[in-house]
């Protein structure tokens, strides 16, 4: 098994484009998992829904919004092996 | 858990509640077909710098050899070394004065 690691962090703000290169958002934050003793991502949250909700709720309901929903990429459908330039797999 | 919301800044405690410092940078491994998983917590000057701009990474390394008390720019907690994730801090299984963190105090 090849393994390579990289730095979360590093995603964080990057554009996903799909294969023909459209922009589908940024990632702003990604859901994790405990599995096996290790901590797992299990999907990646694309887009501004995304950044308003690492806002927070009260600066949601600021200005209007009461729940929003992030574009959430689940991890085996994001090519993250250049985590400069994520690409969606179709 | 929202790993750059929850995790990411976050205050890190020893098993005392001596503060070691922030999680600055969160270091993951990809491998063939499975989810990435985080290995370890990364923290120091150079982490924060390379967040701010990559380039600022190879200044802040430059700076540390020049400057630095510490005995290594970066300080990485492998996540089997974590105890517990909560809304205000991460605890590690680790000593804060064993660690480079603390070096400062010496």
């Amino acid at each position: 098994m090849t393994t390579r690691r990289f730095r979360l962090d590093d995603l964080v703000g990057r554009m996903v484009r799909d294969a023909e290169g459209r922009s589908v958002g940024r990632i702003y934050d990604m859901r994790a998992e405990e599995r096996n003793g290790e901590l797992a991502i299990v999907e990646y949250h694309v887009g501004s829904a995304a950044l308003l909700e690492r806002v927070g709720l009260s600066m949601l309901r600021l200005i209007g919004l009461h729940r929003i929903t992030p574009c959430k990429v689940p991890w085996d459908r994001l090519d993250i092996s250049d985590p400069d330039h994520p690409v969606l797999r179709s | 858990m929202h790993v750059i919301r929850e995790l990411l800044d976050m205050q890190i405690v020893d098993r005392d509640d001596e503060h070691v410092g922030r999680v600055d940078g969160i270091v993951a491994e990809l491998r063939n077909g499975e989810p990435p998983v985080v290995v370890s917590l990364e923290l120091g000057f150079v982490t924060i710098a390379r967040r701010i701009h990559r380039g600022l990474e190879a200044v802040a390394e430059r700076m540390h050899k020049r400057w630095s008390v510490r005995r290594s720019a970066r300080y990485r907690i492998p996540w089997s070394d974590v105890m517990e994730v909560n809304t205000h801090h991460v605890r590690i299984d680790v000593r804060a004065e064993e660690t480079v963190a603390f070096d400062w105090e010496r």
